[in-house]
Formats: C-alpha cells, sequence, structure tokens
C-alpha cells in the first residue's frame, strides 16, 4: 500500500479533507479543495495530486462514501460524504492533531 | 484490502471513474476561469496549468485503489518474461536444472511416501500387528499347535488369524498356470477386516479337514483369468488338480499376504505339518483398543514359555516377538535402499541449486548496469529485490511444471524397475500432497535465490560510479561465493561418482562370485505338480525324480537334476541337526535342508570331496543316506572324519553321512555358504508341490525349452512350468534390488558429474569475462599467453583440487553408511579413488582449458579500447 513518506502531512491532509465533509455534509473533490483552499484564507492549497488519491484511499477504508451525482450548475461529478468510520477517525485526529500543536507550542516557547 | 483486491478485477470501471473525475475537476477550473473573465481558450489553457499532469495524478489515484503491489507484480511477471525471453540459453538452463533436481526428489519420495509412509490399505492398520517366533538368533513363524495355543491363550487380541502363503497350480482354458496366494484361517480375513465384494468368505466348517474345497479369489484374478465371468460363484475351478468351489471375490486392493496373491484357500494343515515341530504358519492379529505392543509381547512371551515347559523337545528356547505389520509386511532393506536413493537425489538437488544460484549471480552482475540506471532513475530498493523474487518465481514455476511432469514419469519408471520387488507397488501414486509439496519447495527455494540475489546486489550497490569505470574495472563481485558453490558441487560429485563407483565395483564382483557350482550353459525353471494328487513329501520327490529323468532324455540336454529349493534364489528350508554321540550343546545345529534328485551334483558340476555319491538303493529311498557340504563337515566335525556319523533331523531315524561336497551359495550370493544336507528326492518330507529342474544343454534356450516342457508333461500332465531362465539370470535377479540401486545411482553421479563441470566451466568463464581488462593490461605489460593460460588454469585447478579433497575426505564417513545400506561388500578401494579421481581431473580439466585459453588468446588493444 502507498504510503507517504511523511505520515503528519499525511495525516493532515486527511484530516483537512474529513473536517470539510463533516462541515458541509456532500462535497466533491474541487468543493473540498476550495473549500480547505478558503477556510485556511488561502493559506493552504491543497494539491490534486494529493487530493484525489486521499480521496480514493479513504473511500477504501470506508471512511468516505462516493456517489456520481450532478451540480447545481448541471455537471456530472462524484460527491464525498464522511461515514460514522470516518466521524470516529476525524475525532481521533483532531484529538492527535491538538496534542501535536500543543507540543510544538511548548517546545517552541521553552526550548 | 479485500477491498483493493476486488478493485483489481474492475480495474478498467475505474481508470475510467477517475478520468471522469478529473474530467470534471478540470470542468470546474474552467468555469472558475470563466467566471474572472478569461476567453474560453485561456481558461481552458489555464486550468490546465492550474492542474497539472494529470496522467500523474491518475496514476496515483489509481494506486490507492488498488494494491498495488499486486498491480506491480503483474507488471514484473511479463517484465521478467520478456528478460527470460532475450537470455533463453539461461532459462532453458535454468528450468532443466530445477526441473531435474526436483523431480528426481519428488519421484523418489512419492514411492517412498507410498511403500513407507502411506498406511496399509486396511482399516485400522495401527492395531494390526505380525506374531513370529524367536529361536536363538533366528525368527521363524509359529507352528500349526503353537498358533493354536497363542490364539485361544492371549488376553490382547480382539481377533486374530493364520496364513501361509503358497503355490497353486490353476488350469483354466490354456496351459497350467502357477499362481500365488495363500492358504489362511477364517480369523484371518475378520482380523484384516476385508469384505468380499461379491459372494462370502469362509466359514469355520469349510476349514475342517475333509470339507469340500472352497476358495477365495482376487477381483484381478476374476476379472483377467477367469473373464469376469458373472457366474463364478455357482461354479468350481480346477485348482492343484481339484474342483474347487468358489465362494467369494475379495477386493483388488486386498494384497496380503504378497502383492501377487490372488487365491486363499483355508489353512487346513496336513500330517506333518500339524507337528508342534513344522513352523510355517504366520500369525496376524489385531490388538484391543488399548493395549500397547509390549503389553501384547509380554502376554504372548507368558503363553511361550508355558508352552516351552509342556513341550520342550520342540519348544525349548522358544519366544514370541510381536511387531506391526506393516514393518513386517515391509522389506527393510528396500526401506534403506529407497532412503539411500532419497539422500542421493537430495544432493542432487542442492547441486542443481548451487548451480542456478551461480547462473543467477551471473547474470546479476551482467545486468548490473540496468539495475543501476533504474536507481539512478528513481526506482526504490525494494521494488528492484522484488524484481529479482519474480523473475527467480517465474523461472521456479516453469522448473515446477517441468519437476511435475518429471517426476510422474521417474515414478512410472521406477515402479516398473522396481515392481516386483516392492510389496506395495501396486499402491505407488502421486498424489496432490505431493504436487502441493514440490510446489511449495520450489517457490521457497526461489524466494532464497532471489533473495541471495538481492542481498548480494546490496552490499555491491556502488550507484552511478561504476557505470563510468566499468571498461576498467569488471564487476568481479560474488566471486567468491560462486566459487564455494563451485566447490561444493564438486564435493557432491565426488561423493556420488564414488559412492557409485564402489557399489558398482562390488557388484561386478558379487556377480563373478564362485558361486560353487559351474554356471555356463545351465538353465533353471520351475515346475509345480498339482499337490492335490500328490499327498505325501515321498510322492513329490519321486516325481520329480521321474520328471527329472524324463528331462535328461530330451536330445542335446548333457544332464538334468531337481532340486526342492532353486540354488542362489531360494532358501530358508531348514532346522536342527542332531549328531549322534555328539555333546548336548551342539543338539540344534542349524543346516539348510536340500532333496535332490540323482544326477544333481554331476549336472551342477559340485564336486565331491570325501566319500561317495548316493547308491541307486539310496537314491530309491529305501535306505537312508546324507551328503553334507564342507561347512557342515567344518563346523561340526572340524578334524574328525564325519562320513559314517550318524545324524537325524525331523525324525529319530539315524541318516548315515556318506559324502562330503564343496559349498555352493546357496543363500544367495552376499552371504557366505551355511551348513546344508543334501538327501535322496524319495525322502522328501514337505507337501511342497514346487521343484526347481535344472539342465545343462550346449542348444540356445528357445530351440530346447518346448522339448523340455513336452518331456514334463509326458510325466505329470498338470504340471505348470515357469521361470524358466539361464542360472545366470536366476544369480543376478537374486540381486536386482540392489542392482537396481545401483543403476540409478549411477545416473546420479553421471548427473551429478555433468553439473558439477558445468559450474567449474561458468564460474571460470564469467571470471575470464570479469577479468579481461586485468588481463588485457597484463597482456599489455608482457605477460606471455602460458603465462596468462596458467593464471587462470591455476585458479580452476586449485577449485578442482579442493573440491577433489572435500569430497574424498566426506567419503571416510559416507563409507559405512553405504555398507550398511545398499551393499555389504562395497568397499572404498585405493584404485576406484584413483579412477574417479582421474576421471573428475580430466573433467574439470577440459572444463578449465577452454577460459583458460580464451584468456591466453587476449588482444590487449581491443580490449583496452573497449572493443
Amino acid at each position: 500500500m502507498a504510503k507517504h513518506q511523511n505520515d503528519r502531512l499525511q495525516g493532515t491532509l486527511d484530516l483537512l479533507i474529513l473536517k470539510a465533509l463533516a462541515r458541509s455534509g456532500s462535497l466533491h473533490g474541487y468543493a473540498i479543495a476550495q473549500r480547505i483552499h478558503q477556510a485556511t484564507d488561502g493559506y493552504l492549497r491543497i494539491e490534486e495530486g494529493s487530493l484525489y488519491p486521499a480521496l480514493h484511499r479513504m473511500t477504501n477504508d470506508k471512511w468516505l462514501h462516493a456517489k456520481w451525482s450532478t451540480t447545481d450548475s448541471k455537471r456530472k461529478a462524484r460527491f464525498y460524504t464522511i461515514t460514522a468510520e470516518g466521524a470516529r477517525q476525524l475525532a481521533e485526529e483532531e484529538r492527535r492533531w491538538s496534542e501535536l500543536t500543543a507540543a510544538v507550542g511548548r517546545a517552541l516557547q521553552f526550548a | 484490502m479485500f477491498q483493493r483486491l476486488w478493485n483489481l478485477f474492475r480495474q478498467r470501471r475505474i481508470e475510467d471513474e477517475i478520468r471522469q473525475e478529473m474530467g470534471s475537476h478540470l470542468a470546474f477550473l474552467e468555469e472558475d476561469e470563466t467566471a474572472q473573465g478569461a476567453d474560453p481558450q485561456a481558461a481552458r489553457r489555464n486550468a490546465r496549468a492550474r492542474f497539472g499532469n494529470d496522467s500523474v495524478y491518475r496514476e496515483q489515484t489509481r494506486d490507492a485503489n488498488l494494491t498495488m503491489w499486486l498491480d506491480d507484480l503483474l507488471r514484473d511477471f511479463k517484465f521478467a518474461y520478456r528478460q527470460l525471453l532475450r537470455n533463453p540459453g539461461f532459462a532453458v538452463a535454468g528450468v532443466l536444472l530445477l526441473g531435474l533436481g526436483i523431480g528426481v526428489n519428488a519421484a523418489i519420495f512419492t514411492v517412498i511416501n507410498s511403500v513407507i509412509l502411506r498406511p496399509l490399505a486396511v482399516p485400522d492398520p495401527d492395531r494390526l500387528v505380525s506374531v513370529l517366533e524367536k529361536a536363538a538368533n533366528y525368527e521363524t513363524p509359529e507352528s500349526w499347535p503353537d498358533l493354536v495355543d497363542l490364539e485361544q491363550g492371549n488376553r490382547v487380541f480382539e481377533s486374530s488369524g493364520g496364513f501361509s502363503g503358497a503355490t497353486f497350480v490353476f488350469r483354466g482354458s490354456g496351459d497350467a498356470l502357477n499362481i500365488h496366494g495363500s492358504t489362511a484361517t477364517p480369523g484371518y480375513f475378520t482380523t484384516l477386516r476385508v469384505q468380499p465384494i461379491a459372494g462370502r468368505l469362509f466359514d469355520a466348517a469349510e476349514s475342517r479337514e475333509g470339507a469340500n474345497p472352497v476358495v477365495l479369489i482376487r477381483e484381478d484374478f476374476w476379472k483377467g483369468a477367469l473373464n469376469a465371468d458373472p457366474e463364478i460363484l455357482r461354479k468350481t475351478i480346477l485348482l492343484d488338480g481339484r474342483a474347487t468351489q468358489v465362494v467369494g471375490v475379495l477386493p483388488g486392493r486386498f494384497r496380503f499376504p504378497a502383492g501377487d496373491s490372488v487365491i486363499w484357500t483355508p489353512l487346513i494343515p496336513q500330517g506333518p505339518q500339524k507337528n508342534r515341530g513344522y513352523h510355517a504358519f504366520s500369525m496376524v492379529g489385531r490388538l484391543k483398543p488399548g493395549v500397547t505392543l509390549a503389553q501384547a509381547r509380554t502376554d504372548l512371551q507368558i503363553i511361550m514359555q508355558r508352552l516351552a515347559g509342556e513341550h520342550p523337545d520342540q519348544n525349548k528356547g522358544r519366544n514370541a516377538e510381536v511387531v506391526r505389520f506393516q514393518d513386517w509386511s515391509l522389506d527393510k532393506p528396500l526401506r534403506d535402499r529407497l532412503m539411500v536413493l532419497q539422500i542421493a537425489s537430495l544432493a542432487l538437488f542442492l547441486m542443481a541449486c548451487a548451480n542456478i544460484s551461480s547462473l543467477l549471480l551471473a547474470r546479476h552482475s551482467l545486468r548490473r548496469h540496468e539495475f543501476e540506471i533504474r536507481l539512478a532513475l528513481g526506482s526504490s530498493r525494494s521494488r528492484l529485490a522484488r524484481q529479482h523474487l519474480t523473475e527467480s518465481l517465474l523461472l521456479a514455476g516453469a522448473g515446477c511444471a517441468a519437476a511435475v511432469g518429471l517426476a510422474a514419469a521417474g515414478v512410472h519408471f521406477l515402479v516398473r524397475l522396481y515392481g516386483d520387488e516392492m510389496p506395495r507397488a501396486a499402491e505407488i501414486s502421486p498424489d496432490w500432497k505431493l504436487v502441493g509439496a514440490v510446489i511449495a519447495i520450489t517457490m521457497v527455494g526461489a524466494i532464497v535465490m532471489g533473495l541471495a540475489t538481492v542481498l548480494h546486489g546490496r552490499r555491491n550497490a556502488v550507484g552511478l560510479a561504476s557505470i563510468a569505470g566499468s571498461r576498467v574495472s569488471a564487476d568481479r563481485s560474488g566471486v567468491w561465493t560462486r566459487k564455494l558453490l563451485v566447490v561444493f558441487q564438486l564435493t557432491c560429485a565426488v561423493v556420488l561418482l564414488t559412492a557409485t563407483a564402489s557399489v558398482l565395483e562390488s557388484f561386478r564382483q558379487l556377480l563373478r562370485v564362485d558361486v560353487g557350482f559351474d554356471r555356463s550353459h545351465l538353465m533353471a525353471m520351475r515346475v509345480s505338480v498339482p499337490p492335490g494328487r500328490y499327498q505325501t513329501g515321498a510322492q513329490i520327490g519321486e516325481k520329480f525324480a521321474q520328471i527329472a529323468a524324463s528331462v535328461s532324455g530330451v536330445p542335446g540336454v548333457r544332464g538334468a537334476a531337481a532340486i526342492n529349493l532353486m540354488p542362489v534364489a531360494e532358501y530358508g528350508f531348514n532346522g536342527g541337526v542332531n549328531v549322534e554321540g555328539m555333546p548336548g550343546e551342539r543338539r540344534d545345529f542349524f543346516a539348510e535342508y536340500r532333496w535332490i534328485t540323482k544326477d544333481y551334483l554331476r549336472t551342477m558340476g559340485i564336486p565331491l570331496l570325501r566319500g561317495r555319491q548316493f547308491l541307486p538303493e539310496e537314491m530309491a529311498g529305501t535306505q537312508k543316506a546324507a551328503i553334507i557340504n564342507q561347512t557342515m563337515a567344518r563346523e561340526l566335525w572340524g578334524d574328525r572324519d564325519p562320513i559314517g556319523a550318524h545324524i537325524n533331523m525331523f525324525s529319530p531315524e539315524w541318516i548315515t553321512v556318506v559324502g562330503i561336497v564343496r559349498d555352493v551359495r546357496q543363500s544367495g550370493v552376499t552371504a557366505p555358504s551355511s551348513a546344508e544336507v543334501f538327501m535322496p528326492a524319495p525322502n522328501f518330507v514337505a507337501p511342497f508341490p514346487s521343484w526347481s529342474i535344472l539342465m545343462r544343454s550346449d542348444l540356445p534356450a528357445q530351440s530346447i525349452v518346448p522339448a523340455i516342457r513336452t518331456a514334463i508333461g509326458a510325466v505329470e500332465r498338470e504340471a505348470a512350468v515357469d521361470r524358466v531362465m539361464s542360472m545366470d539370470d536366476v544369480i543376478s535377479g537374486t540381486v536386482s534390488a540392489q542392482r537396481i540401486v545401483a543403476t540409478l545411482l549411477a545416473c546420479f553421479a553421471v548427473l551429478a558429474l555433468l553439473l558439477a563441470t558445468l559450474g567449474l566451466y561458468s564460474v571460470l568463464t564469467f571470471t575470464v569475462t570479469a577479468r579481461m581488462p586485468e588481463l588485457a593490461i597484463r597482456a599489455a605489460l608482457g605477460s606471455t599467453p602460458r603465462g596468462l593460460l596458467a593464471l587462470v588454469g591455476r585458479e580452476g585447478v586449485a577449485l578442482v583440487a579442493i573440491g577433489l579433497g572435500t569430497g574424498l575426505a566426506a567419503m571416510v564417513p559416507l563409507q559405512g553408511v553405504l555398507r550398511r545400506y545398499v551393499l555389504d561388500s562395497a568397499e572404498l578401494s585405493a584404485t576406484l579413488c584413483a579412477a574417479v579421481l582421474a576421471m573428475l581431473l580430466a573433467v574439470g580439466t577440459a572444463a578449465v582449458i577452454f577460459p583458460a585459453l580464451r584468456a591466453a588468446r587476449i588482444d590487449p588493444i581491443r580490449i583496452l579500447r573497449g572493443e
């Protein structure tokens, strides 16, 4: 199975995607990228080269559910929703993220 | 995981989906650009630019969907396949080596598995035991009264029975036939739990003296000799001259006591067979659940001790021995020989593996540039390792297929060779477990080989630098490994060759051993008269005297005689001898008994050393006399003269010793002569109706045999004649099992020699190729061709010398094994060792000389220019 070199960044991308979907229900890939881009005030731009592999991997892991549907502009797109399993994963990732940032924050203060 | 595996099967659909998804993403980007005011063309261009390389994304996304290694595996296989095709010589060599190595092993293992490891084809074989009687230093079957006492007295058997192998004369539509079978008590069948496929077993009434004759036949006999007659249960067949009622048909897989047993009649002891001293009946028992072998032994030994007290004359010193039926029904020497073959074939397999590793290493060195370039282009090391593994797996797969084919052919061949020697030949067949084992072994082998190359490659990873420098110093890595492999192969070859040579040599000597009689132009055959017509031993003996006389009268026959057992091939009719006036400890002197017709000693060319031949009245049976052999005279009388001494054997009546003859190898060529007593045919005591006729004639066999058959038929119309062969064939037949082992060992040895030579040749060729630049520099600096030849030659000769040394050293402990399991007389002589060494040196030199010559003919300018 393809594993990213950097598990922390990988986890971050998963976390961002899961969070976006948990907030907004059902989104297609482009919308997920847009949402993250806007939510971080343009700070984070998700590479398509990472986004789609991540979406497909999470779908195969049953964290997401994917369904073909049409947008308001009548365009066909694949819409993703978060599953219960994915929600559990999100909680876990959020917890880990806050622990990590807290730790890094402490390290920056006192090191 | 399963999701991903499943995705593999719908790969096309997934790829379409990904393409569509990427397409829609691009469309959203385009919409975005248009919304920001770009014209459609610019919008498309910008979207494309913002999106990036969609084929890379597609591939990455696809990888998230598939178990990537599986997909890669498929691609690796395709690649490996192309690689192997690019180098067909290597591929063919690899497949053949593997096929050979594994196939030979699998074939021999199949035989071992069927004959030794698989349980007997009867229900619950673990609880079946054989009961033997043990005298001082030999084992015998039970006598009838002992058998009855053991059956009635024991508390350990659920059921038990007695049987005795027998030969019958069957007359169907054509000539009288000798067929094998057994007499058996009803308990025999219940103990072995065999059910007839038609009809019924014997009942107790049919096993009593005077009952109407009945017979059980085996399925294949019914289908063959009786043409599957559907009315057979209502018919009688002519057996030993008596119309015998067929009561049942036993299944074809029931092969006891022997594979060729097709007939069973009730065991009804006659005349002397009822004596307690007459040991001819084997006993089989089924242990009660929970009873151990040791408990059974103790129980039966208590009975035997009681019998020894009650019947001291016949049973003193006799005890009971209980063995597992399976062990008893197997020939131990056969098992040992199969094991030796298995070990030899394993050695061959290891040699094949060594050769393949060597080939792989060489190939790896040659493909080093390819791998370095792939590494430089970003291929991961694990990915390269996988490539190696795939290639060796593919090779192993093809080798596996070859091996299964070869194993099937090998089993067929072994059964044909060994069929008569093996108790369970008919049960031999490869099973799926075996095929599975072969595949598993091959795959493990492939992984080990592949890993070896991988590890090797890792250790020697240098990177791109060596590509540039490759012209000056070629890769010599792996040379040491390969040299070790070559030495190993040479060692194996030496061991196999020396072992084979010593076995073959002692075998040759065995066949030429002085058997004690003149074997030239001597023919032998077995003749059986119907026992129903000849009740007593005397009648049978007299009949054979007539038959021998009739055969002597055939024109062209120089001499003919009969004897109750075939010299050299048949032995075991024996017992104690008592000498009148000799101290008590000599009471149970053990000797072979033989009954002969009048011209026997003259026909065989056995010289009389002292005393005289039998007189006509002795030959006629009116006066008792015996002739003994040298060994018996020496062992019983020492320096004293046995002529005129009185001896007795199975009856108290004293018999006078009238002559001493030279020893004959009566108990096989490998065994020394034992004591032997000859008596005139009319004094024969046992109702055994099969004797051997021996005759000497200068005419070729095929021209004289019909006349001999006629002459025998003139005396006894119902006589069956078979096993017509020259005495030479009889003698070599007694060592056929050893011969087969020797032949197979010889095949293995030749293969081993070939493999070792190939290994040596390939390692040297590789060294020369790898050292080309160095050799070229040497040549440029003034090395003569002779010097270069010596340089490379020395390396090869050193390898050969080390291999020969280790091989000979290994032979020293192995010799005991050979002597124990193959041939007692196998001897490692200095001449043999020298011969083997000379042969290996010659072949080794040939393997060395070609690469060395190549080194000598080197053209430094061309090499150094890199042409």
